[in-house]
């Protein structure tokens, strides 16, 4: 069997991580404005929902190119994003949540495991949704005035902010983004064995 | 109306560092201001920039969508009717402003971009990556497009009871072609990027020039100065 070894990505395997990447992130915002009227599923579920279609095209680019650093790319692409969205101070934040997925992953051969595969989506995707509370804890007020004006309405403010106050609704949270990450990766191992596997695109 | 060489002649004047100092601004305004004319007013701004390059017909259409979405948004909230829901006319309106210089940055040339962002202190694998998510994104939207006819045609949309009854296979039909379809495609950018050298390890020069010019000058002061007034407002 190949092993996960130390060689440095390669051009094939950046074009694999960005082609993936871009279906994840068009599929998030599709679910970001699909889910933004029902502002319980948005604030709990969008990203448990994007970990859960997410995961087979984490699955395919990690089974394909099983380099270390793969995971790291993918966490720190996301925070760079966010960091040209406007959200700056959450690029050290995601560099963190790369570093402890990359984490995860050390070993080898530890990208075509399926359960290491698990828990490192599952960490990355703990990671968005904890990624998701800290503009509110970085600055509430000025938030509270923003979400105002743009128009949401006093039950999400107050959702939210029972949210990202409450030890235990962040922990709900976490638990409903943990168990969608980990069935979205059933989900992708099934679809890996039956159709990328035999097509020979996965190792 | 500007001819196609001319837009691409002006485009191409442009550097790309400045066109995502423009998304920059754009997204700190989109995510600061409190003020609605603060945020209509930069808009107005990246709309002017967006016509100067030719690009018309985008312009205005995004400038109306934020018109009617920031008019119906103003109307929701003083008589308080909730349809469409204001959640959703705020992402247009908040999404739609940093969309427009986003825009502008995927019309200039790849080389172009890689030539201006290699000047920039990112590692270059991670730079390669968000190039290649910028030049793949509307061929992924086009993809989506796609499949979605071809799920249509076989069947398997025919209603939404038959997607609700079946969402796991729903889901199975769209994800293995946009999977297979896009492998294929980074396949193919792999090998033309290979041919071209970008894997040599010595120091790369560009077809294009780039370097921040009179024009890149203007834009920056002019787009970081109204960021700052429409965030202060």
């Amino acid at each position: 069997m190949e092993q996960t070894v130390k060689k440095k990505i390669g051009v094939r395997d950046i074009m694999t991580i960005a082609a993936m990447m871009v279906i994840n992130f068009a599929i998030a915002m599709v679910i970001g404005t699909v889910t933004l009227p029902f502002p319980a599923v948005y604030l709990y579920g969008s990203a448990g929902i994007d970990a859960f279609i997410g995961a087979t095209f984490y699955l395919v680019a990690a089974n394909r190119i099983n380099k270390h650093g793969l995971l790291f790319a993918w966490a720190t692409v996301y925070g760079l994003i966010q960091g040209v969205m406007g959200y700056m101070f959450l690029v050290p934040y995601f560099l963190i949540v790369a570093l402890i997925a990359e984490l995860c992953m050390v070993g080898k051969n530890t990208y075509r495991s399926a359960v290491r595969n698990r828990i490192g989506w599952m960490v990355n995707s703990i990671g968005n949704f904890v990624g998701c509370a800290v503009p509110l804890w970085w600055s509430w007020d000025s938030y509270q005035e923003m979400a105002a004006s743009s128009g949401f309405d006093a039950n999400t403010l107050n959702m939210q902010f029972s949210m990202v106050t409450s030890p235990a609704l962040m922990l709900l949270g976490i638990a409903i983004t943990a168990v969608l990450a980990i069935l979205g990766t059933l989900f992708g191992q099934r679809l890996l064995r039956k159709h990328f596997q035999k097509a020979g695109i996965v190792g | 109306m500007m001819t196609g060489e001319k837009k691409q002649r002006r485009i191409d004047r442009i550097d790309g560092r400045t066109v995502l100092l423009l998304t920059l601004c754009a997204c700190i305004v989109t995510f600061i201001t409190t003020s609605f004319w603060g945020h209509g007013i930069f808009t107005f701004w990246i709309f002017l920039i967006l016509c100067w390059f030719g690009l018309y017909k985008q312009a205005l259409g995004c400038f109306v969508v934020y018109l009617v979405a920031i008019v119906w948004l103003m109307i929701e909230t003083k008589y308080q009717i909730s349809i469409p829901s204001p959640l959703l006319l705020s992402m247009i309106y908040k999404l739609l402003l940093p969309a427009m210089p986003a825009y502008l940055l995927a019309k200039i040339p790849s080389g172009k971009l890689t030539a201006s962002l290699r000047k920039m202190p990112i590692p270059t694998r991670i730079m390669l990556v968000l190039i290649v998510m910028l030049r793949f994104a509307p061929t992924v939207l086009h993809e989506f497009g796609e499949v979605r006819e071809a799920m249509k045609i076989r069947g398997f949309l025919k209603s939404v009871g038959n997607v609700l009854r079946h969402p796991m296979d729903t889901l199975e039909y769209a994800i293995v072609p946009m999977v297979f379809r896009s492998l294929k495609m980074a396949d193919e950018l792999a090998a033309s990027a290979i041919v071209r050298g970008i894997e040599s390890p010595y120091k790369k020069e560009s077809y294009y020039v780039s370097r921040i010019a009179a024009l890149d000058y203007f834009l920056i002061v002019v787009s970081v100065g109204a960021a700052v007034c429409c965030c202060l407002l």
